[in-house]
């Protein structure tokens, strides 16, 4: 039974994984059936736990500068990536219905994760190229990663840290505040 | 009714769109047990100008409408409540439509 406050916690990002604690079977079989379910809407599906392979995909991910919006900048890799279970979905186009496919798919992941006492993360910034080349052996060279091709991390929070903590560059980042209420009308 | 819409309407509005600083127009219609989403392209537009072309816009804005729905779906099951989910994805952002049964 999902709670308003785990859907908080899905709002925001983990950044301070406990690598040591991988995901239990239990919820690797929940998150498969999800998968399997929605499997036609990927061309790709991948389920990472190899912390080499984690390594080589956060080395090809740069933070994006989005100091125009106030965001504080500086170069960094995304630790969003750095989860003890990393998903990669890959749709079949950048078309709406594949992007919304895929943000569906990861919500339901997201949620049966956090209902077992799980935390997830996103990363959408990484190198697509570099990416691709990463998984060479298992993408046709005639396809592509598209915009909604992104990460998701699934994991426990090292202990003693913030979600924000991140963890390689001893830094916490601060969550964007809630939306204006004033996109949000209740009819009697 | 209502207060199921409200529940509804507060899933939305914790969805992790707001850290992509991407909006929902969410409008709950008690009478009709009906909630509407459409993404507030004039704010996302707004706070997201800079490198990202529509495409890119629109892709990003489908991906984070699908997180939404998708938690939703999670709650609505979870509380067994019948619903009818429209999706439409006709030209531009696309639109999503609840309707309790």
């Amino acid at each position: 039974m999902t709670t308003l406050s785990q859907h908080e916690q899905f709002s925001h990002t983990t950044r301070s994984y406990d690598l040591t604690r991988p995901v239990d079977e239990n919820l690797k079989a929940k998150i498969n059936r999800i998968i399997d379910a929605n499997k036609d809407n990927f061309q790709y599906i991948f389920v990472l736990e190899d912390k080499d392979l984690i390594e080589k995909i956060y080395n090809v991910s740069d933070i994006p500068d989005e100091s125009s919006l106030g965001i504080p900048y500086f170069p960094r890799k995304n630790s969003q990536l750095l989860a003890p279970l990393l998903l990669l979905l890959v749709p079949h186009g950048n078309d709406q219905y594949s992007s919304y496919m895929a943000g569906k798919t990861y919500g339901h992941i997201g949620l049966t994760a956090i209902d077992a006492g799980y935390y997830t993360s996103f990363c959408i910034c990484y190198d697509r190229e570099k990416a691709k080349a990463i998984f060479a052996d298992k993408i046709a060279p005639t396809h592509w990663l598209p915009l909604g091709a992104i990460f998701m991390g699934v994991g426990h929070i090292a202990p003693d840290t913030m979600p924000q903590t991140d963890l390689r560059q001893n830094l916490i980042t601060s969550s964007v505040s809630k939306a204006s209420r004033e996109y949000i009308t209740v009819l009697d | 009714m209502k207060q199921i819409l409200q529940q509804m309407v507060e899933i939305i509005h914790l969805s992790p769109a707001r850290q992509a600083q991407i909006y929902f127009k969410v409008e709950a219609d008690a009478a009709r047990g009906t909630l509407s989403v459409n993404t507030a392209t004039d704010y996302f537009l707004e706070e997201r100008s800079g490198p990202r072309d529509d495409s890119t816009k629109i892709a990003e804005a489908s991906f984070h409408l699908g997180l939404a729905m998708g938690s939703l779906e999670e709650w609505l099951q979870d509380e067994r409540i019948n619903y009818n989910l429209e999706e439409a994805f006709k030209g531009g952002y696309p639109r999503v439509k609840v309707t309790l049964l």
